[in-house]
């Protein structure tokens, strides 16, 4: 089932009446489940294009379908809430609120989308995805006394607490080290592999290999697209020997 | 290099050093003008009294009778330098009319002796706006700021003023500020001619006052033998202590300029020490950065002292513009009546405090710099956190909070983890609570019924009555008789009145040698004493006596002596059964036992007289159904009683109220809006995290607006004590000046709810206000996280 689909969407940045067409009538689609990967060169709009499908900023043209909905006409408010309650986010550096534990992060969306009464079923829940994740153990820590691995977790653990249609995630990798950052793409195929849909901006061919399908981006178009199909541990060195030989015809 | 770092970061961090700048504008405005005003009230009076040269002792007789025994006896005293006799005559009730429109109209009766002297003297002179000594030609008079503003006198107004068979009209040159005859504590009033003019006067004599003005290095000697030798026309005789205390109540107004002034100096460091603090943080990541690359502290402090020291010349310099009105206008609010000076000719003052300014912040720069000295280039990147922990998380866990709110607990939170960085605001709004309370609690002390009972008067009476005499020369008798009268008259009316009043004499008391001139109250007719003792009990007898404390005090007397009194060439001894503190002849007064009657004595004053009868009216209606039906009588309610005797200042205060209440909302909110604005531009990155993650606006605008919620009921609850003991430390003591201890009156609803909550709503309005900024803030600017 389709649930999220872009029509001609474009984003145009206007800075010093010099204006810079970031996408260019970007079409895709992604159905329920499905793990997409977004790759492309520097600058080329990988990011741009995520935060534009994500509603996190506006598009000049074009449509953007999530689950009926056309998010370019949604009000600000209303796409607080769907990006509360149906998105989850992560990003490159592990951005949590300073002053909060790690639990209380990762809760704080859930609290904030449901009433008081739930608050046992979310700590019931954070606990099951923080135990999932392996940080139960650094739950009452401050956000800077866990490793850069540990936190990108956590995040994940936000982005995942209110059970989110989708997840977006920007180079969820970018700031990890090799170990830290299988680590968190294993979580990832998991969560996926329990059917939460996912798209995933990165430069990393090795990250991108887990995805079931890949659009390859240049100058703001989908150059090309590539499937891989669903992710299967055991064929992880098959994987990325493909996909690095779709990306070497792209000129990657 | 560093000059363009510096140009870069300037114009980079436009909102950020606009609002810094701003602060050190305001810090520095109040705190030169605070500077000025403290200096101009702490010396106020003595700047006064230095203007009108007022000597050290001051004796006022009614009559000519005792000239030459008084300069004999000065003459005598090798302590007294110098003394001037200043000859005046006393007017009658007739002898002054104001002329209005053509028509003559007779001034408000204000005090027991209306005088009229020459502006040429050497000694207790009226002074002009500018401090310098009032000159007048002829056909012109100069009257006191006090005369002027209860008669609704101005500059060109004219005064017809009649003695004897002379009438002489007078134009109002000068609106004079006259230390002794200008207050509101001294029964004596003096309009002033010129010496020509006044020789005009002295050649048809009529009764005749003479104030010596002494100057000596022992006035208490001084004092002492004016005792001894008993002079039965020495109306007062009073110290340069007691000088002081003239103006008691009118400082209160200058006192709360000056407490004003102080909160102000400390709202301003601490807004400062926030603002630096603040800003600075915020660059620790770009501070460490360049230590990575190598640069030296030297180098990165010159960068960071170098941006502050343009900022804060720039906001000292303006502050320093701004604060010459600013001190100015707050002066205003002083009493007219006091001679302060002139703000402006003390700008040296404002420019001092600029330049505390300017160092205060060069220190700060300095002393928050120090701090990168001590730590590594990636701990300074990571804002000073090495990221281990050595202590317990302070603050309370969302996850623990099952009922509270997850906006609310976002702001408890904030406010716990950063509770030094949140003590600056809470500081302020305290003070802010107190400055309002302060006031607030004068006026309704200066309106309750403690204040009539120091005034000894009944509360519980059902109107007074002020006798209709002249000043001096009533007996008891005179005062048994009016009573009589007036009660048969009130019965006609159908009022079954009782009345009692007091009549004071000034009597000279002593005890082993030592003796002393103390004003003496005797009650007429008076069943109960009403009056408070704060030891001891009330006198009752003939031959007992109570003391203020303050005589007891100076006199070495105590309970249980017994002192003598010279009653009517008979010497009289008294057994001391009490003391109290009231506001009767400044602190410094004697209370008869109630069967204690002086029938030949004359009294040089009176009080006002308490009338009781059954009635379910106030003060107020009996007043004006006494005033239809008896109208020859001068019928008062305890209200009025009170404002005449403490003056304008009541109404002053209460004056200031208002504008106080909106100037201090008004700051606060001001602090607060920039402040709000300082932490949405320091904390965009966690904003835009939230709002990454669906927070839209409201429950961000509510997360700001929760975090100053907490802090305004912080300051709220911690006010609550503190303006306990302000009452307890600053207006106990303040009305105690005058010699009596009051017991300050706070209206609980109006200092502990109603104030604070106009305040508690200005803050949240100006949060409210400051958070329109969030709208500007994007998800994109995720990477300005700290």
């Amino acid at each position: 089932m389709e649930i999220l689909k872009t029509t001609d969407l474009c984003k145009t940045y206007v800075i010093n009446k010099r204006q810079n067409n970031v996408l260019r009538n970007v079409n895709l689609s992604i159905n329920e489940g499905e793990m997409i990967g977004v790759m492309g060169p520097s600058g080329s709009g990988k990011t741009t294009l995520l935060y534009t499908i994500s509603g996190m900023d506006g598009a000049t043209a074009g449509k953007i379908d999530f689950f009926g909905k056309d998010l370019t006409k949604l009000g600000a408010n209303e796409m607080s809430d769907l990006r509360l309650q149906k998105m989850g986010f992560i990003f490159q550096q592990m951005y949590m609120m300073k002053n909060l534990t790690i639990y209380d992060n990762i809760v704080l969306p859930a609290y904030q989308a449901n009433k008081s009464s739930d608050r046992n079923r979310i700590n019931e829940r954070a606990r099951k995805l923080m135990k999932k994740l392996g940080i139960s153990d650094v739950a009452d820590n401050e956000i800077t006394e866990v490793s850069g691995g540990q936190l990108q977790r956590a995040c994940i653990a936000r982005s995942m607490i209110n059970e989110p249609k989708i997840i977006f995630a920007d180079e969820p990798t970018g700031a990890l080290n090799r170990q830290n950052s299988t680590e968190v793409m294993e979580e990832l195929n998991k969560l996926n592999a329990e059917g939460v849909t996912m798209m995933i901006v990165t430069h990393d061919a090795k990250v991108a290999s887990r995805c079931e399908k890949i659009y390859y981006i240049e100058d703001g178009n989908i150059r090309d697209e590539y499937h891989l199909g669903k992710f299967s541990a055991d064929a992880d060195y098959q994987r990325e020997k493909e996909l690095n030989n779709w990306l070497m015809k792209l000129g990657w | 290099m560093w000059l363009e770092i510096l140009r870069c970061d300037l114009k980079k961090r436009k909102g950020l050093n606009a609002i810094l700048l701003f602060f050190v504008l305001i810090s520095t405005m109040f705190l030169a003008s605070s500077v000025n005003n403290i200096n101009l009230v702490l010396n106020g009076i003595g700047n006064y009294m230095a203007a009108a040269n007022v000597g050290n002792l001051i004796a006022f007789f009614n009559t000519d009778e005792a000239t030459a025994q008084m300069e004999e006896l000065l003459d005598g005293l090798d302590c007294v330098s110098d003394y001037e006799r200043d000859r005046m005559l006393i007017l009658d009730e007739d002898g002054i009319n104001l002329i209005e429109d053509g028509n003559k109209v007779s001034p408000e009766e204000s005090t027991a002796y209306k005088l009229l002297g020459s502006c040429e003297r050497t000694y207790v002179r009226a002074v002009t706006e500018d401090g310098e000594p009032v000159t007048l030609k002829s056909g012109e008079i100069a009257v006191s700021v006090l005369y002027a503003q209860n008669n609704g006198l101005k500059v060109g107004d004219e005064i017809k003023l009649c003695l004897g068979d002379i009438t002489r009209t007078y134009t109002v040159a000068c609106i004079a500020h006259d230390f002794l005859y200008g207050a509101e504590m001294i029964s004596m009033e003096r309009l002033l001619v010129s010496p020509k003019d006044f020789a005009e006067w002295q050649e048809h004599a009529g009764a005749s006052a003479n104030v010596y003005t002494v100057v000596t290095e022992d006035p208490t000697t001084v004092m002492n033998a004016i005792g001894k030798e008993q002079f039965a026309t020495l109306m007062g005789c009073y110290t340069e202590n007691i000088y002081l205390l003239l103006y008691a109540f009118d400082m209160v107004s200058a006192g709360l300029i000056a407490a004003i002034g102080i909160c102000l100096i400390l709202i301003s460091l601490m807004i400062l020490k926030f603002s630096i603090r603040f800003t600075i943080e915020e660059s620790y990541r770009e501070i460490g950065l360049l230590k990575a690359l190598g640069f030296r502290e030297r180098a990165i402090r010159k960068i960071v002292v170098a941006k502050y020291l343009v900022l804060v010349v720039i906001g000292a310099v303006l502050g320093f513009g701004f604060s010459l009105p600013l001190g100015t206008m707050l002066m205003k609010n002083i009493s007219d009546n006091l001679y302060m000076g002139n703000a402006m000719s003390h700008w040296g003052l404002n420019a001092c405090g600029s330049i505390v300014v300017v160092l205060f912040v060069l220190w700060m720069c300095m002393s928050f710099t120090s701090r990168i000295k001590k730590c590594s280039a990636v701990e300074a990147m990571r804002n000073g956190k090495s990221g281990e922990r050595y202590h317990r998380r302070r603050g309370p866990l969302l996850h623990h909070r099952k009922k509270m709110g997850t906006i609310l607990y976002l702001g408890l939170n904030d406010v716990c983890c950063s509770l030094r960085q949140y003590v600056t605001l809470l500081f302020t709004f305290c003070i802010s609570f107190l400055l309002i309370t302060i006031p607030l609690n004068t006026c309704n002390t200066m309106k309750s019924s403690e204040m009539l009972r120091k005034f000894c008067i009944d509360p519980e009476a059902a109107v007074y009555v002020e006798p209709s005499w002249e000043t001096s020369g009533v007996t008891d008798a005179d005062m048994s008789a009016f009573f009589d009268e007036l009660v048969q008259e009130l019965a006609k009316e159908g009022y079954e009145a009782n009345i009692n009043g007091g009549l004071i004499y000034p009597l000279s008391w002593e005890k082993d040698g030592a003796a002393a001139n103390i004003a003496t109250s005797a009650m007429v007719n008076m069943e109960q004493d009403y009056r408070d003792y704060t030891e001891g009990s009330a006198p009752v007898l003939e031959n007992e006596a109570a003391f203020s404390e303050t005589v007891l005090k100076d006199n070495g007397w105590k309970i249980g002596d017994t002192v003598y009194a010279t009653i009517e060439r008979e010497k009289r001894a008294f057994l001391i059964t009490g003391s109290y503190t009231d506001y009767m002849e400044l602190g410094k007064s004697c209370r008869l036992g109630r069967e204690g009657k002086l029938e030949q004595t004359e009294t040089f004053l009176y009080n006002y007289s308490n009338i009781y009868f059954d009635t379910k009216l106030s003060q107020e209606e009996i007043k004006e159904e006494l005033t239809a039906v008896l109208p020859q009588y001068e019928w008062k309610t305890g209200e009025e009683i009170v404002n005449e005797n403490v003056g304008s200042i009541k109404e002053q205060m209460e004056a200031m109220l208002a504008p106080v209440t909106v100037a201090l909302c008004g700051l606060i909110m001001l602090i607060v809006f920039f402040m709000v604005q300082l932490f949405i531009v320091r904390e965009q990155g966690q904003i835009a995290m939230l709002k990454s993650i669906g927070f839209s606006d409201h429950p961000i605008r509510n997360w700001f607006l929760a975090r100053f919620l907490w802090i305004s009921l912080g300051a709220w609850a911690i006010s609550i004590p503190l303006s306990n003991l302000s009452n307890r430390f600053v207006l106990t003591p303040v009305f105690g000046i005058m010699g009596a201890r009051v017991r300050i009156q706070v209206d609980l609803l109006q200092a502990y709810l109603l104030y604070p909550v106009i305040l508690l709503i200005g803050i949240m309005l100006s949060v409210l206000l400051a958070t329109f900024k969030l709208k500007s803030v994007q998800i994109q600017d995720i990477g300005n996280q700290e």
